[in-house]
């Protein structure tokens, strides 16, 4: 657990450096990715993979939204790379894998989950945004 | 037309398509124009931004003055767009120029991004970490770096042929697949699977995706859709590379684990 928590913060802190993000956020986006990821990690284990990826995505966009606010950058520059350690590579590839295996049943059984799970992050982020809209913006 | 006028056009398309280029949302490329617009005191501008292009128009006494911008290429960087967000600030708040707006803004637009070879060495870094965070050890670390190195040196030599982004997603899937099994073939130990997986991720569509929400949400709905269907082609794009790899190495007679 810990050790997957740190290895995410680090896989994220090296993808937000390929992506030119500034110094300032570099951090900041790392630590959210991390949360989010143990709070995944954690939720899931409990109520089920896609209440997991529900709950984690909700960390991830609500802490960049507030880091936005706090450090006055675009959200973005501290959602995008919070969200990719959470976007569903696993199922993606082993939808490919199936296929590939000619196992058409598992493939589409693999490729639905993968389109739940992105419409539940699809869900969370939206809320989150959503709430966020209602609150005016100081600039 | 009035030379104020034609400098705030200027300022104003080169921040909306620096930001549209870069990965931003297009309703901050939209507002960016509004707020720089109102602050030099031109109230009655419409923008219109989509994911290929800009429009800004700003009526002045009657008269209509126009311009419009085009979006040829999207990369992703996220410096570049802070920046911008920092000059459009600084411009509503009356501390800086058109003039010197308008300088920082060309030196940002050809201002270059990390060089290749960085680029390869953190991206290999961050697939390495990738791997390991879905339970790999040293092995499928040092394996995912190098896939992930291969990965990142491939699609930048064809991204400066200003390729399509899905022929860049299958070569980065198919790059990472390669590496990954023939090196678990050729050592007899390590698990592909997390290997593929961990070089995958930096390459899948993870801002096409925020972005479409996030511009679903505020009512983009052209912009919305377009970067949904970008997030959905880059995805299917590196499934597709890494199950050509796989298929080829079955039919060669290879056995997966």
């Amino acid at each position: 657990m810990i050790k997957q928590t740190v290895f995410c913060f680090l896989a994220t802190l090296f993808f937000s450096i390929i992506m030119n993000s500034p110094k300032r956020a570099i951090l900041w986006s790392s630590l959210i990715a991390a949360a989010g990821y143990i709070i995944y990690l954690e939720s899931s284990a409990v109520y089920g993979e896609l209440f997991g990826y529900f709950l984690g995505t909700l960390i991830i966009a609500s802490f960049g939204e507030l880091c936005a606010r706090k450090i006055k950058m675009p959200a973005t520059i501290f959602i995008f790379p919070g969200i990719v350690p959470l976007v569903p590579g696993l199922g993606l590839y082993r939808m490919m894998l199936a296929f590939v295996q000619n196992d058409i049943g598992r493939a589409l059984e693999v490729g639905v989950s993968t389109i739940f799970i992105a419409g539940v992050m699809a869900i969370s982020m939206a809320v989150i945004n959503l709430i966020v809209l209602k609150i005016p913006v100081k600039r | 037309m009035d030379s104020e006028i034609e400098k705030l056009l200027n300022v104003v398309r080169l921040s909306a398509q620096i930001t549209l280029t870069n990965g931003g949302e297009t309703y901050r490329a939209e507002e960016i124009c509004k707020h720089i617009c109102s602050a030099v005191g031109y109230d009655n501008v419409e923008a219109l931004a989509i994911t290929t292009g800009i429009f800004i128009n700003i009526t002045d006494e009657g008269h209509d003055h126009t311009v419009i911008g085009r979006i040829k290429k999207r990369t992703i960087n996220l410096e570049k767009l802070e920046i911008v967000n920092n000059i459009s600030r600084d411009i509503s708040k009356g501390r800086l120029e058109l003039d010197d707006a308008l300088e920082k803004l060309e030196k940002i637009e050809v201002q270059g991004s990390l060089s290749v070879a960085k680029t390869a060495a953190i991206g290999g870094l961050s697939a390495g970490c990738f791997a390991a965070m879905f339970g790999g050890g040293p092995v499928e670390f040092v394996i995912a770096l190098l896939s992930g190195v291969a990965a990142q040196l491939a699609t930048a030599s064809f991204g400066k042929l200003d390729s399509y982004q899905f022929f860049i997603s299958i070569i980065g899937g198919m790059v990472t697949a390669l590496i990954a099994i023939s090196s678990t073939a050729l050592l007899g130990f390590g698990d592909y699977n997390l290997i593929i997986l961990g070089g995958i991720m930096p390459l899948l569509p993870g801002l096409a995706m925020t972005n479409a929400i996030r511009d679903t949400i505020r009512g983009d709905l052209i912009s919305g859709t377009a970067r949904g269907v970008e997030a959905v082609i880059v995805a299917a794009s590196v499934a597709a590379g890494v199950g050509i790899i796989i298929t080829c190495f079955i039919s060669l007679g290879g056995v997966l684990l």
